[in-house]
């Protein structure tokens, strides 16, 4: 009885043949004066400017998504701000004063705008 | 306090080497040649390597003369990518491995197109175990044993057993973490034993 390990070494793989080492040479010689070599399979380098452009997608898409929606409720903070700091009465009559004007220069834009 | 941060300094220094002998590839030497279309450096490449190459297919295919096949292909690739060939990431001797290694897989897989992970049992195709022990016999037992193993689990016994790589090679070879390594490999050592229970002493799996 033996143990696994010695077991194992019983398989021994044969020795390369004479001719494999002259047909590859053979072969190689072939290749290199026929082809244009392709990117080496260890280079990684792509993978840098990959990460890259994903990372500017997402962040891209991640700005689009979460600024639009948050645009308004951000505007609807200042308004509250506003209001907290002025009172609401004071806000009511700043908007309507703002309104007033608005209605006049529309007024005075359409009496302008009347052919004489 | 000074000895503690000379010791420090020691420490620091010794992973620094560590991890340059990791990553300095043996074979460096004979890179400006290949990537120059050298012959020569092609050759002497084989000269360490080609047995190396050709016991991975011979351990997975079982067969010299497909065995002779996959070096032949593994060594045409690198001559291929040699020109492009990036320093620093995988060695020489490593990215062949893994070259021959799916290779073998490949051939497997389209041999056998059902893939099956059950427990091989017991060979018995003809050889009782008076034969078993008989030395000549003894390697043709131990081959239908490797055969009769998952494609993976062969090829992880072949790189720990057969070709001495570590587990962490050996996982960067089958593209698998080193948990998964360990796992098929642990497999394929039960595996394997269940097979030769004839011949195995009683080690604990």
């Amino acid at each position: 009885m033996k143990s696994l390990d010695d077991i194992l070494k019983t398989v021994e793989s044969p020795n390369p043949s004479d001719l494999l080492k002259a047909r590859i040479l053979k072969e190689a010689k072939a290749q290199r004066s026929s082809e244009t070599p392709p990117m080496a399979a260890n280079d990684n380098h792509w993978k840098k400017w990959a990460a890259i452009a994903a990372t500017v997608l997402v962040v891209g898409v991640l700005g689009v998504t979460s600024l639009s929606p948050n645009s308004e409720s951000a505007e609807a903070e200042l308004w509250a701000e506003k209001a907290e700091f002025m009172g609401y009465e004071d806000l009511y009559a700043w908007v309507n004063d703002e309104e007033l004007v608005e209605e006049q220069e529309q007024s005075s834009l359409k009496q302008n705008s009347i052919p004489t | 306090m000074a000895s503690s941060l000379k010791a420090k300094v020691v420490k620091v220094k010794e992973a620094l080497n560590a991890g340059n002998m990791v990553n300095k590839d043996p074979d460096i030497d004979l890179l400006p040649g290949l990537r120059l279309g050298q012959d020569e450096a092609l050759s002497r490449l084989m000269d360490r390597h080609l047995k190396t190459v050709m016991a991975i297919g011979y351990y997975m295919l079982g067969d010299a003369a497909l065995a002779e096949d996959v070096a032949q292909s593994t060594f045409l690739k690198l001559w291929q990518v040699a020109p492009n060939w990036k320093t620093g990431n995988a060695t020489l001797l490593t990215w062949m491995r893994r070259v021959a290694t799916n290779d073998c897989l490949d051939r497997l897989r389209k041999k056998q197109p059902i893939y099956t992970d059950s427990v091989p049992e017991r060979i018995d195709e003809g050889l009782n175990a008076l034969e078993i022990v008989q030395a000549e016999n003894r390697a043709a037992y131990v081959k239908k044993a490797l055969r009769n193993l998952p494609d993976k689990q062969r090829a992880a016994i072949t790189l720990s057993y057969y070709q001495g790589v570590s587990q962490k090679e050996g996982a960067e070879i089958l593209g698998v973490g080193e948990k998964a390594y360990e796992s098929l490999l642990s497999r394929g050592r039960k595996n394997l034993k269940t097979s030769l229970s004839p011949l195995v002493e009683g080690e604990l799996i």
